[in-house]
């Protein structure tokens, strides 16, 4: 309210001062002539006392003398023929139309686009009064702002690394969780779950193309700890990318065969594997299921992820939240695995909407109300995100 | 609620442009006072509501309001706060704003200012103004609008291109704008004589300040850019002849034709039709160069990056503007008598020659700008420009310029004495003979070309000296005399004899460091000495540092000279931390024979490390240069005559001014 | 001097400047232009030794070697073809693997391209136009979003 009753002061305000000159008795101005002939007098003094000064011979003077005077005659023969003009014409009375003009240039066209364009809904959210905000009620972004300005004052410690990036994946600023993940390494040491952490998001801030810096952190990653399935996926992704499909596919096939079905990652790397084998024309392993039907699931991918890094902004908020969206619809009508369940309560929180994460959790509880490892689980999410 | 205040101001602003459009011109042409003087109030409301929604903008950077979209990705918290506030002219939609905003700020200074200025004439130029801002404000609305919000905020910034976060650069656009901008006002006089019909000395005389102050503000805002360039980008020049430099660079030289041209319309009514088209195309250049750096035809560092939409927007807005201005030009061309006559050999025809040089020289570094853009359009071939081409063309023609410069101001009115002008600058000719003479006997590396280049400048500066030496009868006359003629010289006398000395002083500048730039590549091991120019730099190695926003390694480098240490230099590399961008910050040691300028380069093996070696002599001269001829223009703008009081009825009658909201 | 004479003064003396425009015009652009190719386009058009053009791709991963001194081998790649570059001098900021770079400069008689000058981009996630075109062409696409971003 507020706001608008400023927006009627503003208006108001500019519609006086634009009609301040209708407001005033309109006098008789000077004629259009004698400013001209003020400029020719004080060229005429000028010459004067350029001669005077010597700059100029008096011959020189009188010659200029003469041309100024004489332009000074033909305004003067035109200042008073016009005078006689304008003197029939109506002068300082408000036209109508001119005081329509205005209403409809100021409120009108003003007021017109600020409905299009305006957002009067949304306050100000300058960040030092965010962080000042008190500890609940808090969105995960303002916790990230905070840790990283107390990482910016000590940027050699690791553990408040560690604690961010993984943050960042969620948040997918992957270029700064595989900063994060890559001070993680040279701070606290290296392991391969680390290797494959700062490999994969070296990948994904690369929109998913994996360079060499990440294919060696995965390959150490693989080499330390075989079972990192992530890594094993992106390494034959690599391969893919440089052109050796048969190897790729080898190495997914092999995944597929180690790992179960029921395990996330499973339909994901099937579907993939099916892509490459029909684009590059080769036969499909007979020994690996397909995946069930309706069984992939349609939670954002990794690679809707990365495409989604590589929008606009807008563009990529609106991808995400029918992403998120079209994941809820889901769940809610055929139910689902925890692990999705447990990706829609993170989706929630990462947009910053609260609420639908604490909806979102509850029929999740409700929908594992008998199996107490899902709940113990969700308990913990909860817990994580403060919820 | 600050940024929608911003926004409704900026929205209101329009609607008070769109007024100020319509009802001057029409009230001109119906003779109505009220209307006419609506385009003083409305130019006024418009400055203010801008002024209003720039303040709202810059509160939003200052206090990092992350819901604007425009703060979002143009700004960081971790910043420090002079970049927060350059950070609103930094980008694409705040840089228009502010351009709109000086737009606006002209417009109300012709309102306030322009008490001596016929009530039609000044109600038709503010009517033009507010047609431009129209324009803009539209294309900021409709594509560009700084105030979109981000719902829900995030909670960091995308931050500002690093390379931009120097005080050099932070304040040089808003020079610059002052300067491309100050270009509407002159165009907008020369629409709205076209429009009334009285093309007259009197119109000169009114335009002439505003020419002026544009072309000063033009002037440091390319010398800022350019001295930019020179200690940020590390390449160790100062002009690169990159189209967004060339952009600056094409009005700048379009309204230095203009000033020298109104002065012949001026004095002599004589070129009025050729000074009328100068102001169309001195703004048009500018709308040119709002066009190519915004729309990505161009690809420079300056530029902003873009989008297609934008480009067609203003190449609209430009194909109104200068077709709408031309359009009336030839309408009214033929009714333009011509005025005074002159003979060749004339102050008028050393004018028309400085116009023919100055305006064959802008046509050609135009066609150097814009040449791949058309060989592409039409044939698709990617081709270059580079400075060879603008050297071999724009230098030849400035030679005959610099020679002819002294001459100009000594020549009289209507017919000159050639011989005894060039009696009067013997002294002059002399000076410069012996310094040629010296450089070639001192200076024996180097093109051939270059000591003569060199006399050049010399002969520019010995000339204006002997301007005002010659009107202050010096050495003919009692010092007494000598200094009261001095007293009494005209400032403007002075701005142009000041403004001449600026350009010879850039001159030496500009041949000494292109003539004898000396640099050195090296791979550089720590405690190895190199020279350089009779320097001597011992490398001490590399170290790394913290800043407010960014990592940096830092090099020392022992400079000595003659055996004695004369100073340290820390060129180095920085890594800023949002966004995640390395740039090079030169080591400079400045003295008045010449810049000593060191880069950093990558590390090597064993703690080696490629160091790039420059010694630009001279090099001050050009920024010293072009801050004498912002001088020079000053002068010029303080003198009385530029300032003609209002008819003596109007000082009678207060109340009839303009109204003083 | 009539009044028929100064104006042929006036005149013959704007034809006379604006000849010698023309003609400094002509001269120099036939001189200065440069040509961007990338590298399929070298090897396509069959480019002549010693010609000066613009040579911009990528530059290939793992290929950048430096010696003891100041000059730095690496190739130019656009994914079909690839040419090696030498060059002696402070290389951009951002310049490094896998990242878009305009060279200029000229080919050597052995296939090897002597780069005078190498521009990369003040923006990490900028490719300059010319070499994403180029990159396009040859099906390599590559995301990032420096659209939105001014350089």
């Amino acid at each position: 309210m507020v706001l608008w009753t400023i927006f009627v002061i503003l208006t108001a305000a500019t519609l006086a001062a634009v009609l301040w000159p209708f407001l005033r008795t309109g006098k008789q101005d000077i004629e259009a002539a004698e400013y001209d002939a003020a400029v020719f007098k004080d060229q005429l003094d000028e010459v004067d006392a350029e001669e005077a000064r010597g700059v100029i011979s008096a011959s020189e003077a009188e010659a200029a003398r003469t041309e100024v005077s004489r332009r000074l005659l033909a305004v003067a023969g035109a200042g008073n023929s016009t005078n006689s003009e304008s003197a029939d014409k109506p002068d300082g009375k408000i036209p109508g139309l001119a005081l329509v003009c205005v209403f409809v240039c100021i409120p009108i066209v003003s007021g017109a686009l600020y409905l299009v364009y305006g957002s009067p809904n949304i306050p100000d959210r300058p960040l030092a009064a965010r962080l000042s905000q008190s500890a609940d009620g808090q969105e995960v972004g303002s916790l990230v702002a905070r840790v990283e300005a107390r990482l910016r004052q000590s940027p050699e410690d690791g553990r408040g690394w560690e604690v961010l990036a993984p943050v960042y994946m969620r948040q997918q600023r992957f270029a700064d969780a595989a900063e994060a993940f890559g001070k993680v390494l040279r701070l606290l040491g290296e392991t391969p779950r680390r290797f494959a952490d700062f490999g994969i998001a070296t990948v994904l801030a690369k929109d998913g193309v994996v360079g060499e810096t990440a294919r060696k952190a995965l390959q150490k990653a693989v080499n330390g700890d075989p079972q990192l399935v992530e890594a094993h996926y992106w390494l034959a992704v690599a391969k893919e990318q440089d052109g050796r499909f048969q190897e790729a596919v080898n190495d997914w096939r092999a995944l597929l065969k180690r790992g179960n079905a029921d395990a996330p990652w499973w339909p994901m790397v099937k579907q993939r594997l099916a892509e490459l084998e029909q684009r590059e024309g080769i036969k499909p392993d007979e020994e690996i299921a397909p995946a069930p039907a309706g069984e992939t699931p349609k939670g954002p991918t990794r690679d809707d992820i990365a495409a989604a890094d590589g929008m606009n902004p807008s563009d990529r908020s609106v991808m995400i939240e029918q992403m998120v969206s079209g994941l809820a619809e889901r769940l809610k009508n055929d139910g689902g695995k925890i692990d999705e369940w447990t990706q829609l309560v993170r989706s929630y929180t990462v947009l910053g909407d609260k609420q639908a994460a604490r909806k979102a959790l509850g029929n999740a509880r409700q929908a594992f109300a008998e199996n107490p490892g899902a709940l113990a689980s969700l308990g913990k999410l909860a817990d994580q995100l403060g919820l | 609620m600050i940024a929608e205040i911003g926004h409704f101001s900026l929205l209101l602003a329009l609607g008070v442009a769109l007024a100020q459009m319509i009802l001057p011109i029409w009230g001109a042409q119906r003779g109505n006072q009220a209307l006419m003087r609506m385009g003083s109030s409305a130019a006024q409301a418009q400055f203010v509501l801008l002024l209003i929604a720039f303040s709202a903008l810059t509160v939003a950077y200052v206090t990092s309001d992350f819901s604007l979209l425009n703060v979002v990705q143009n700004s960081h918290s971790a910043k420090p706060m002079l970049y927060k506030v350059s950070g609103v002219w930094g980008n694409h939609e705040g840089s228009l704003l502010l351009w709109v905003l000086i737009l606006a700020l002209f417009g109300c200074a012709v309102a306030v200012f322009g008490r001596n200025l016929p009530p039609d004439l000044k109600a038709n130029v503010l009517g033009v103004q507010g047609s431009i801002s129209v324009a803009f404000l539209l294309f900021m609305i409709m594509t560009s609008n700084p105030f979109i919000r981000a719902d829900p905020a995030p909670f960091e910034g995308r931050g500002l291109n690093p390379i931009l976060q120097d005080p050099a650069l932070s304040f040089h656009p808003p020079f610059l704008y002052l300067g491309y901008v100050g270009f509407s006002v002159a165009f907008s006089f020369a629409v709205a004589a076209l429009i009334t019909g009285r093309i007259d000395p009197a119109w000169a005389r009114w335009v002439r300040p505003w020419t002026l102050m544009a072309w000063m503000f033009l002037t440091l805002g390319i010398s800022m850019g350019s001295w930019w360039a020179y200690y940020e980008l590390g390449w160790g020049g100062w002009w690169f002849w990159d189209p967004v430099e060339n952009a600056s660079f094409m009005p700048w030289l379009s309204g230095t034709a203009l000033l020298h041209s109104a002065l012949v319309m001026e004095k002599r009514d004589s070129l009025k039709i050729w000074t009328i088209l100068l102001a169309i195309l001195t703004f048009s250049l500018s709308l040119m160069g709002a066009f190519l750096v915004r729309s990505g035809v161009l690809t420079s560092v300056h530029s902003f990056a873009t989008d297609p939409a934008r480009g067609v927007f203003i190449l609209g807005i430009m194909v109104i503007f200068i077709g709408g201005a031309l359009a009336l030009f030839a309408h009214r061309a033929q009714m333009l008598r011509q005025g005074g006559i002159f003979a060749p050999v004339s102050r008028e025809g050393s004018l028309v020659l400085n116009n023919l040089l100055i305006t064959t020289s802008c046509a050609a570094v135009f066609i150097g700008t814009l040449y791949p853009l058309a060989l592409e359009a039409v044939t698709g071939d990617k081709i270059s420009v580079g400075p060879p081409f603008f050297n071999a063309t724009f230098g030849p023609l400035m030679i005959p310029l610099l020679i002819a410069m002294p001459f100009g101001p000594f020549l009289a009115w209507k017919r000159g004495d050639i011989l005894g002008v060039a009696q009067r600058l013997s002294v002059a000719a002399v000076v410069t003979a012996l310094v040629v003479i010296a450089v070639y006997a001192y200076l024996a590396r180097g093109p051939w070309l270059a000591p003569l280049a060199l006399g050049m400048g010399i002969w520019v500066i010995a000339g204006a000296l002997s301007e005002v030496a010659f009107r202050a009868k010096m050495f003919r006359a009692p010092w007494e005399e000598v200094f009261r003629r001095l007293r009494n010289l005209p400032r403007a006398a002075y701005g142009t004899a000041v403004a001449h000395l600026g350009v010879g002083v850039m001159v030496l500048g500009v041949v000494a460091t292109t003539a004898w730039q000396s640099e050195k590549i090296l791979a550089v091991k720590p405690g190895e000495t190199v020279n350089i120019a009779g320097y001597d730099l011992r490398f001490g190695g590399v170290a790394p540092s913290q800043g407010p926003n960014y990592r940096e390694q830092i090099g020392v480098l022992i400079v000595k000279r003659g055996g004695e240490e004369i100073t340290r230099l820390h060129p180095s590399k920085r890594l800023y931390d949002a966004p995640k961008t390395a740039t090079t910050e030169a080591g400079i040691y400045a003295s008045w024979g010449g810049d000593l300028y060191v880069v950093l380069g990558d590390e090597l093996k064993e703690g080696a490390f490629t160091l790039r070696f420059y010694f630009n002599p001279l090099v001050r001269f050009i920024w010293i240069g072009t801050l004498i001829m912002f001088f020079g223009g000053f002068l010029s703008l303080s003198d009385r005559r530029l300032r003609v009081g209002a008819p003596k009825r109007a000082r009678a009658a207060p109340a009839n001014a303009a109204p003083a909201e | 001097m009539t009044r028929k004479q100064r104006r042929s003064v006036l005149i013959g003396t704007c034809l006379a400047v604006l000849g010698l425009a023309v003609a400094l015009v002509l001269f120099s652009l036939e001189d200065s232009i440069v040509f961007f190719y990338s590298p399929s386009d070298v090897v396509e058009k069959n480019i002549k030794p010693g010609q000066r053009f613009r040579l911009g791709g990528l530059v290939e991963e793992g290929s950048v070697k430096r010696g003891e001194s100041a000059t730095v081998q690496f190739s130019v790649t656009d994914t079909a073809k690839t040419i090696p570059v030498r060059y002696t001098g402070v290389l951009p900021d951002l310049f490094g693997e896998g990242q878009g770079v305009i060279t200029e400069g000229t080919l050597g008689s052995d296939g090897l391209f002597i780069a005078e000058s190498v521009l990369a981009k003040h923006d990490e996630n900028y490719m300059p136009p010319e070499v994403a075109e180029a990159l396009e062409r040859q099906g390599v696409r590559r995301g990032g979003d420096s659209a939105d971003k001014p350089n």
